[in-house]
């Protein structure tokens, strides 16, 4: 029995410090901490709670591993009856048993989605029977199933501002490409174009993941004011972005936001709304910054400030307005 | 709104102290990211063999005390100043003077390619890289981790399961959090894809 004890190389002082702090966060998870002891144990030296914290980070970080558990892993009835102090656990548990009770109830449900559209310069807002709403941006299409067990939406291209009514027994779940977003209660925009997914979240709480590949599939957890992009190589998570989110959304109420952007973007955004395309002629022109809001369909005021505030040349012919330097 | 015709006379805050939460956030998001390269440079410049992880804690003290006062505005940097002084002082400590003498201390350089505060890239490698470190740990170790990390049973269940000891269960839950952690952030990632 105690032979496997005696092989253990002995512990440098601050191994030893660590694997107090890795016994005092275990016992901690597990309800079994004297309070009194652990405050005494914390006071002897800062040196304490930074590895303990330090335990807690690391373990937190290990909380992906719930969440992407294959689903034989899974015992429903189990779950969550643990005093877990980390909330990125829990809700790393929560979504766990949540996108993967899913994912196995799509595969028996009917296929009956309901598509809705926008044409470019489109605005429109679809209410689904539970309460939900989904604010379609221009040239936007979204495939809508919330009948029955599911509350399915696939956002096939463009632009949607989501309210999902939570409800735990039906979740909220939405593809875009590779990616799939799992409503945890919350607003979120939600963005799709050749290269690229985008989610911001306002409200809530949503878990990000590629569907199909559970054991090697990248996962977070977005909490408002969060943004992420997911291209097919990786996910970029800008945390405390709400400015930024502010202005990405001012759609909704007709406006385009630039803030602090290159024209090239700006003009990119008023394509995506106007039949008359801006064309920025060289690279030079197009990577000057400006900040400024115009109405969506705007551009000739946009083109005015080309024209006036930077004294960039402008040209029409066909369908298309080109700006040069 | 200014009722008595006296000047807005808001008290200056007095908080000499850090809110305890920003520290802890402030050491969790930002210190411990880096601690893969500071290990790295600590044992590049580890003169005199002091233990890497003491050397680490040792510039983990600093910098939290030094943060009390005020969180630094850029905090790799700041670490990294921490952690030269710390080798320098156990040099003197130690009254080993190198022949050569300190000047490849100054003129470290402290690579800033780290994201920014406020930005963390998830790389798809994170999965694999959580995978691998659980996989290098003890067979029994890595299995009691996973039963109380992925299927949150509790140590009793897990005693039960394994057939071992609560106690023997507790040794490699909190053997394995220890070698996990030190893994997480004590390693350099693969730098396969970004």
């Amino acid at each position: 029995m105690s032979s496997s004890e005696d092989m253990k190389p002995a512990l440098t002082p601050a191994e030893q410090i660590d694997a107090q702090a890795a016994a005092w966060f275990n016992d901690r998870n597990d309800g079994t901490a004297d309070q009194a002891q652990f405050d005494a144990w914390l006071a002897q030296s800062p040196n304490n709670l930074l590895a303990y914290w330090r335990m807690e980070a690391g373990w937190d970080r290990a909380g992906l591993l719930a969440a992407v558990r294959p689903p034989n892993h899974n015992r429903p009835g189990e779950r969550d009856r643990r005093p877990w102090g980390l909330w990125l656990g829990r809700i790393a548990a929560i979504a766990a048993v949540v996108g993967i009770g899913i994912a196995a109830a799509y595969e028996f449900s009917g296929d009956k989605f309901t598509t809705y559209t926008t044409t470019i310069g489109g605005h429109r807002v679809v209410m689904l029977a539970d309460g939900s709403q989904i604010e379609l941006n221009t040239d936007t299409t979204v495939r809508v199933n919330a009948t029955g067990k599911n509350r399915r939406v696939e956002l096939v291209r463009g632009e949607a501002y989501f309210s999902v009514r939570h409800d735990e027994h039906r979740p909220f779940v939405v593809d875009a490409g590779d990616q799939r977003l799992v409503d945890l209660g919350t607003k979120f925009l939600l963005r799709r174009d050749a290269k690229e997914v985008r989610v911001g979240l306002f409200e809530g709480s949503v878990r990000l993941e590629t569907p199909g590949l559970l054991a090697s599939s990248p996962l977070a957890v977005l909490m408002a004011g969060d943004v992420a992009v997911a291209t097919s190589s990786r996910i970029l998570i800008t945390r405390g972005a709400k400015r930024e989110l502010d202005a990405e959304a001012g759609w909704r109420t007709g406006r385009l936001i630039f803030d602090h952007v290159t024209l090239a973007e700006a003009a990119s955004e008023f394509n995506r709304y106007n039949g008359v395309k801006l064309v920025i002629a060289d690279a030079g022109v197009g990577s000057r910054k400006f900040s400024s809001a115009f109405p969506t369909n705007g551009i000739e005021a946009f083109v005015r400030v080309a024209q006036k505030s930077l004294g960039l040349h402008v040209e029409r012919r066909n369908g298309e307005i080109l700006i040069s330097n | 709104m200014s009722e008595n015709g006296r000047e807005h006379t808001h008290p200056p805050k007095v908080s000499a102290e850090m809110d305890m939460r920003d520290l802890h956030l402030w050491f969790t998001r930002e210190v411990l990211p880096l601690e893969a390269d500071l290990v790295q440079f600590l044992q590049h410049h580890n003169r005199n063999r002091s233990d890497i992880g003491d050397l680490r804690q040792e510039v983990y003290l600093r910098a939290y005390e030094s943060a009390q006062t005020k969180l630094p505005q850029s905090t790799r940097p700041f670490v990294f100043a921490i952690a030269r002084n710390v080798l320098v002082d156990r040099l003197r400590r130690d009254r080993i003077i190198p022949i050569e003498g300190m000047p490849d201390l100054d003129a470290i350089e402290i690579p800033d390619d780290a994201p920014g505060p406020d930005r963390s890239v998830i790389a798809r490698s994170e999965f694999r890289r959580l995978y691998e470190a659980l996989d290098r740990l003890p067979p029994r170790c890595r299995e009691a981790v996973v039963m109380r990390r992925v299927d949150q049973l509790s140590r009793r269940e897990i005693a039960t399961r394994m057939s071992l000891s609560e106690a023997t269960v507790k040794t490699h839950l909190n053997d394995g959090l220890r070698l996990l952690v030190a893994m997480l952030y004590g390693e350099k990632p693969d730098r396969g894809e970004s």
